[in-house]
């Protein structure tokens, strides 16, 4: 077996708050392949974000990281500065959830895409110009050569985030990470958005990590699936696997909950009940119980790990379910 | 250990009260708890409530009345000796007396003409907010006119026109000092115009005075109080300008400003006359400044 | 048939955007949010307004309360033309139209306990509660939308997404309107607290027997709270239809682009990819002539450009405003050259 893309391991994301500290990720461990698209799926509390702002380095100053990260052969928690710079730039790509917080808002969207080439890639300004052009075109950009020279802010948010993507694949990066690029769009054009992406896939080689809490969105582009609940994963498989037979009850729950469009609209609306966890108080044990309808006492009292169910698939409950 | 499906459940599920605090906390309650953990704000506040009671109490009941000439002891240093502890000066009056009484003055118009400024700013700034179109265009560009015009100057103008008499000062101040105050409270207005929940209130027709009142008002404050409270020592800073050029409070009051200027003729032969008001001049000043950041990192909202 | 509470006839939205052209000129151009909708709803009927940003549905939302001032048309609500109102009795008819609004936590003065922002409507509208009154009924409708009416005293910031919107929804409902227009009110919630509110929404709807507008752009929750929709683009509407003929037969190529486009939750490689619409939608300042729709529609033609679609009755309850309405050879006919 080839080495993994990504290997994380044991990755733990804490915060200094007032008060103490909350522990946003704990214990996450993962693989990335070649060429796949590994979706991590969670609501909010769950720490998808915060465990990959810490891969990348991008933690707010209070935040704190343990673990380890390892992206080719190389250790990425810790490392200077400078080679995660580098890396950023050419290797691993990230596409945020706000395209204006991702773009620079005084500079041009043009001589934001030529900076990181000229950067990066020591091309002559004009090199870099045609390039970026080019880059626009790909992502489907529309007037390109017209709209080079627009701030951000003159843009719809469509046109910004295909900017977002346009930066991200300049360096043709191995690695993509995506902290859900479409959730702020229109439907129609988070359709585009993601048959580029799969359009992508097929022709490259390019390894996706999608975070979204939109499991139709998990189902279209991805091939694994990690569910996360209150900082940890509780559940990892195949795309199919995760849909078809879900193992823990909080990713059972959120597919029963997920609207669709062909279920019965008239039928009960299957609840999750309770709220999303408040990661300052989480409770001994398992996160699920309050809104687990199967909890029991042990679930309360000790942390289920994360065991092999079948084949790849893991979960963390100690409920069996019918495989 | 097979589970059958639970039946999915319809009924409306009651949310559990909040496991962590007991006690509510209102916005003001959770502000008050930052401002208290804060050291720098909370020994000043401690200094200024001692520079206060020493105000109150120095004048009446210090080891010296405030007005009585000692013949035999003029222009003497600090010493205890007498109890003259900050000396006294060319007239033989005690220093330490005076520098408190003078505090009462300082401090008194420094709040007094803040509170001026509050008062006509804040309903100018409201009305120009909450109107907005043309008449609040209008109303801030008076402000930016008024703005550019220097404001001692202003000041000296208005008071050599009407005379310096106590109240007349602390108006003259104050009436200057309003266009920041509108300014503020303008942009937070605005700010607040646009929330969700002023629409709420429309969409309910609640009338006007319901809305200034519990909408606008509360949610617009958090920026004028620090305001106020850096207000404070720019106002006593201002009447001490005044008092240096002598035009602040006369004979029988006086006040940091005018302590000043007497020792800054003596401070050759006696500094300890210049040195003693100019301390707690400073030494409040830096109070009211470390208080004012307080209030505003109390205040501010980036913990909701 | 029954008499519909609410009309809106031919209701336009416009708004005057200045924009400094060089120095010292200005030129006024119109953002025209909404641009001619008419239609009516009836009693205890539940109609859904589905479009994409831009398309007008929180303007008409906004308009129908008479939160934004129309640019023409009328507004009839249970046979009083609202903008012929004088304020008075406007506000008077407040009680009988609410709104529920997106984001939970800013819909809420963070400065009045949700107690307080509960009963506010009673203190309004029925001077004749007492106190003691007032509170009874606050508490039962908190306890009607979930929530602990010991949380009385508590205030917005310390309440959960879901839980504001509680609140919102308590608001909104304790004066027992006639007409809750609801503008995306699950749009900002995590999956699982949305599908808490819908459900508390239709209870609500279903225990009371009071309208509802629902306003989103996700066409899975419209499908699950309302038995008719409208879908809107640039300030118009494309279709109207019940909620089975629409999903079952959509009849304009937007409805349909915007089904394909909803991410189905089941992975499934063989499924045929979404339409894709071409390009973005154009900007409300300068709408395409003609249908508004044909600059991004795959089957659009010379007429789509020239001539406005009026709405075609495709059943009693469905009208689509598309030229090709019933397929595309069958008009080809009928088309002007």
């Amino acid at each position: 077996m080839s080495r993994p893309l990504l290997k994380c391991r044991d990755l733990c994301v804490r915060f200094a708050v007032k008060g103490g500290t909350v522990e946003a990720v704990q214990d996450l461990s993962f693989r990335v392949e070649r060429g796949e698209c590994v979706g991590i799926v969670g609501e909010s509390g769950s720490g998808k974000t915060q465990g990959v702002l810490a891969i990348m380095g991008l933690l707010p100053r209070n935040g704190t990281a343990t673990g380890s990260a390892v992206y080719k052969g190389q250790e990425l928690l810790g490392a200077p500065r400078r080679s995660l710079d580098k890396i950023r730039g050419e290797s691993i790509s990230m596409i945020f959830q706000d395209a204006m917080a991702g773009l620079t808002p005084f500079m041009r969207i043009g001589d934001q895409l030529c900076e990181v080439l000229v950067e990066h890639q020591g091309l002559s300004r004009d090199d870099a110009r045609e390039r970026a052009t080019e880059v626009l075109r790909i992502v489907q950009f529309p007037q390109p050569k017209r709209r080079f020279n627009m701030y951000p802010h003159e843009l719809s948010g469509g046109m910004r985030q295909r900017v977002m993507i346009a930066l991200a694949l300049l360096c043709r990066p191995e690695l993509i990470i995506a902290d859900e690029p479409t959730t702020a769009l229109d439907i129609t054009i988070q359709a585009q958005i993601l048959e580029f992406l799969k359009g992508l896939r097929r022709h490259t080689e390019t390894s996706i990590i999608m975070i979204t809490h939109d499991l139709g969105v998990a189902a279209n582009l991805c091939d694994r699936i990690i569910v996360m609940y209150a900082g940890r994963m509780v559940e990892s498989g195949s795309v199919y696997d995760i849909f078809a037979r879900p193992q823990h009850p909080y990713t059972q729950a959120l597919l029963r909950a997920t609207p669709r469009l062909d279920a019965d609209p008239d039928g009960e609306i299957p609840l999750l009940p309770g709220r999303p966890p408040d990661l300052e108080h989480l409770p001994v044990g398992c996160a699920f119980v309050p809104r687990c309808p199967w909890a029991s006492d042990e679930c309360g009292r000790r942390r289920p790990e994360l065991r092999r169910r079948f084949g790849e698939h893991l979960a963390a409950c100690f409920v069996e379910q019918a495989p | 250990m097979n589970s059958p499906l639970p039946k999915p459940v319809e009924e409306v599920p009651v949310q559990a009260p909040e496991p962590i605090d007991a006690i509510s906390r209102s916005l003001w309650q959770d502000a008050l708890g930052r401002f208290v953990s804060n050291r720098a704000a909370m020994i000043s506040s401690g200094i200024i409530l001692v520079i206060i009671v020493l105000a109150i109490v120095v004048p009446i009941w210090g080891p010296h009345p405030l007005e009585e000439v000692y013949w035999d002891r003029m222009m003497i240093g600090p010493t205890l000796e007498n109890n003259h502890w900050f000396g006294t000066d060319v007239n033989g009056r005690d220093m330490f007396a005076r520098v408190f009484y003078g505090a009462r003055i300082s401090l008194t118009i420094g709040v007094l003409t803040t509170f001026v400024a509050l008062l006509i700013g804040v309903v100018y700034g409201a009305v120009a907010g909450y109107f907005g179109g043309r008449i609040g265009s209008l109303m801030m560009r008076f402000v930016d006119i008024l703005y550019a015009v220097p404001a001692l100057f202003l000041i000296i103008i208005l008071i050599s026109v009407f005379g310096n008499n106590f109240v007349l000062v602390f108006v003259s101040i104050g009436a200057v000092e309003w266009l920041t105050m509108a300014r503020i409270v303008r942009g937070q207005t605005l700010s607040v115009k646009e929330k969700d929940y002023m629409e709420a209130a429309r969409a309910l027709g609640l009338p006007g005075s319901t809305i200034v009142a519990r909408y606008i008002i509360p949610n617009v404050i958090g920026p004028v109080i620090v305001y106020v409270t850096l207000l404070i020592p720019i106002n006593i800073l201002v009447e001490s300008y005044l008092s240096f050029l002598g035009l602040g409070v006369q004979e029988p009051f006086t006040s940091w400003g005018r302590l000043i200027s007497q020792g800054a003729n003596e401070i050759d032969t006696a500094p300890w006359l210049l040195l003693a008001p100019a301390f707690f001049l400073t030494i409040t000043m830096f109070c009211f400044n470390f208080i004012g950041d307080g209030l505003r990192d109390a205040l501010d909202p980036k913990d909701r | 048939m029954s008499v519909p509470v609410l009309t809106v006839e031919n209701l336009k939205v416009h708004f005057a955007i200045n924009k400094s052209v060089g120095f010292l000129r200005s030129e006024t151009s119109s953002l025209r949010a909404v641009d001619g909708v008419s239609f009516e709803m009836y009693e205890g009927e539940t109609l859904g307004v589905v479009g994409e940003s831009g398309c007008g549905k929180s303007t008409l939302g906004r308009a129908i309360l008479q939160l934004v001032d129309k640019t023409d048309g009328r507004i009839v609500w249970l046979g009083d033309d609202l903008g012929e109102l004088d304020r008075q009795t406007m506000d008077q008819k407040r009680k009988e139209i609410q709104i529920i609004f997106q984001d939970p936590l800013s819909s809420l003065n963070p400065r009045m306990t949700v107690g307080d922002t509960i009963e506010q409507p009673l203190r309004r509208f029925h001077p004749e509660m007492d106190g003691t009154a007032r509170e009874e009924a606050v508490r039962e409708m908190m306890r009607n939308v979930g929530l602990d009416p010991n949380l009385r005293n508590r205030y917005p910031h310390e309440f959960s997404g879901g839980q504001c919107q509680r609140v919102g929804i308590a608001r909104a409902m304790i004066l027992n309107p006639k007409l809750v227009v609801c503008d995306e009110p699950v749009s900002s919630l995590d999956v699982s607290t949305q599908a808490q509110i819908v459900a508390l929404l239709r209870k609500l709807q279903r225990d009371t027997g009071t309208s509802i507008l629902f306003i989103s752009h996700d066409l899975s929750i419209v499908r699950m709270m309302c038995k008719r929709i409208l879908v809107m683009y640039l300030g118009r509407i494309v279709e109207v239809s019940t909620r089975e003929e629409l999903f079952e037969d959509a009849r304009h190529p937007y409805t349909r682009a915007l089904m394909s486009a909803v991410p189905i939750p089941e992975p499934d490689p063989e499924r045929p990819p979404p339409t894709i619409l071409e390009g973005e939608v154009p900007s409300p300042l300068d709408p395409p002539k003609g249908c508004v729709f044909h600059t991004r529609c795959p089957q659009a033609t010379r007429w789509c450009e020239k001539e406005v679609p009026p709405l075609h009755e495709v059943s009693a309850t469905h009208r689509a405003a598309c030229h090709y309405w019933n397929g595309e050879d069958e008009l080809a006919a009928e088309s002007p050259r």
